[in-house]
């Protein structure tokens, strides 16, 4: 090699070695120990990695999704659920509410379906249905609408459905300790109609005597009332006044003469009849009642007089629990006495069952006790309920339809829930002068 | 008709007590007669079972909407003789109670 290719070699390897120098870094000397090291540090990141990745592959099922950067703090509690649910509720009332017509207004009532087995009747089924419209336009304004649905069956074995207005009233809240209404309503005279005859609360499938079609106690009439309660102590007094159109005697009917007809709501005379209810409760569970009501009954061209008949009641209701046997103990009593003035009916003998006259004391009423074991350990004992009732009519047997009669009720419920039950009830009639009506019931009766 | 006019001024005179009693007005608005009694005290829970029990069987506070226990219980103050005062506790029981 001459000197010239020398000298060109070198001045090349010196270039590239200076090219070489310029485009890589001056390298930094790590020793196994620290490769080793890091090894392991990318092998546990490798493994952090791959359990995030899980973790959030996860998450949607287990958690909602939530800020990463969210407290802890505002983790959702059964609290907030709740509170979310209520809110929720409100809401949908709320929208309930808004639609139109619906402000406080509300349909309830009750329904049964009957099967009657009675002497010297072909058994039957019989259904009622009561539904109850209330309408509350402000909280101190109430109007309310009731009617009674039902089938009908005649002496001649003819059916019939009816539809009949029971209520039709508006109130108006004076203070707390009076409400004053009118209308077609419910009159205070006694419990039963009142409080007692729907079929999800009478404990027995029929009516006492005395409550019943035929009976003594009047039902709904037209008018105007004021009712309400007042705290005495620990006891409290109930009282109820009104101003009705009243009963109306029946004159021309052979059958039934000298009767009050409850269900003819228009007045056949300028006299009205005036009533009330003094309640008094001496504990929570007890209650006393004293009703009355006078009426101007005749028409008014009925033998040029008035004949006026005069109904009181006494009513008694105490429901207690009594551990000592296990259970709630019902007892409930009703007497009713109707006086109606002495009258002549058919006096010129035209309708072919007078001239005839009588005095026409009437008197009924009921006796009714019930045993609920409601503190047994055993579900089913809970919900049965064993019932006994006494009950009587007394109508002079002078009187067209005239009899004394007395019936024996036992009758077992089972609750379905606290407004659905069940009734088997067997009645033992017992009349003086028409044949017994011995009668097995089966009922279903529940409130809507 | 002696009775029958003793009965209308019972009547009558009965409702205006009952009304001039009224002196005192309630957070509500409502009026209410001034005075003190054991009943005041009770819970609304308490006279919700006291009173409905006494006739029926008592039904669940979930058993209705709020609006609808309004409606209820103002139709059972008018049924069942209830005051302002056991209407307006038993009420706020069952709509807070679903």
């Amino acid at each position: 090699m001459n000197r010239a290719n020398v000298c060109l070699a070198s001045a090349l390897m010196l270039i590239s070695a200076a090219t070489a120098a310029a485009q890589n870094p001056p390298t930094t000397q790590i020793t196994n120990e620290q490769f080793q090291q890091l090894l392991q540090q990318q092998e546990q990141m490798r493994r952090e990695i791959q359990q995030l990745k899980a973790e959030r592959a996860n998450a949607p099922a287990t958690q909602p999704a939530a800020p990463t950067t969210a407290p802890a703090a505002e983790v959702a509690t059964q609290e907030d659920i709740d509170d979310l649910n209520q809110q929720l509720r409100k809401l949908r009332d709320q929208v309930h509410t808004a639609l139109p017509g619906m402000e406080h207004f509300l349909i309830l009532g009750d329904a049964s379906v009957t099967f009657v087995n009675q002497q010297g009747s072909p058994s039957s089924f019989a259904v009622g249905f009561s539904p109850l419209f209330l309408w509350e336009p402000t909280d101190r304004l109430l109007f309310e609408a009731a009617v009674d649905v039902g089938i009908n069956t005649d002496f001649n074995n003819n059916s019939s459905t009816s539809v009949d207005l029971t209520i039709a009233d508006a109130s108006y809240i004076v203070n707390d300790y009076l409400i004053l209404g009118g209308g077609l309503f419910v009159v205070p005279f006694g419990q039963y109609h009142n409080h007692f005859d729907p079929p999800w609360i009478n404990k027995l499938p029929d009516d006492p005597l005395v409550f019943s079609d035929g009976g003594l106690s009047p039902t709904s009439q037209v008018g105007i009332f004021g009712r309400g309660a007042a705290p005495v102590g620990a006891s409290k007094i109930t009282y109820d006044a009104y101003v009705t159109n009243g009963p109306n005697l029946i004159i021309s009917d052979p059958a039934r003469a000298g009767s009050l007809n409850y269900s003819d709501f228009t007045d056949l005379n300028n006299g009205k009849a005036v009533g009330g209810r003094l309640g008094f409760l001496p504990m929570p569970s007890m209650e006393f009642g004293y009703s009355l009501q006078w009426a101007q009954v005749a028409p008014n061209n009925f033998g040029g007089r008035n004949v006026g008949a005069f109904l009181q009641a006494v009513d008694f209701n105490w429901v207690q629990e009594v551990r000592p046997i296990g259970g709630v103990i019902t007892a409930r009593a009703e007497w009713v006495w109707n006086d109606v003035g002495r009258a002549t009916y058919d006096p010129s003998g035209k309708l072919g069952f007078g001239p005839i006259t009588f005095g026409n004391y009437r008197q009924g009423g009921y006796g009714l006790l019930s045993y609920r074991p409601a503190l047994a350990t055993n579900e089913i004992l809970r919900k049965l309920e064993f019932v006994f009732r006494y009950d009587s009519l007394w109508i002079p047997l002078s009187a067209p339809g005239g009899d004394h009669e007395q019936r024996y009720a036992f009758g077992i419920d089972y609750w379905l829930t606290p407004s659905a039950v069940l009734k088997v009830a067997y009645e033992i009639d017992d009349k003086k002068l028409g044949p017994d009506q011995n009668a097995f019931f089966v009922q279903f009766g529940i409130g809507l | 008709m002696l009775l029958k006019a003793n009965a209308i001024l019972l009547l009558g005179a009965s409702l205006m007590l009952v009304g001039c009693g009224a002196n005192h007005k309630n957070p509500e608005g409502e009026t209410a007669i001034q005075s003190s009694n054991s009943q005041s005290h009770k819970a609304g829970a308490q006279l919700w079972a006291e009173n409905c029990s006494r006739c029926h069987n008592i039904r669940p506070p979930q058993g209705f909407s709020d609006s609808q226990w309004q409606a209820i219980t103002h139709h059972m103050r008018l049924r069942a003789n209830l005051t302002g005062e056991e209407t307006r506790k038993i009420t706020e029981f069952l709509q807070a109670g679903h």
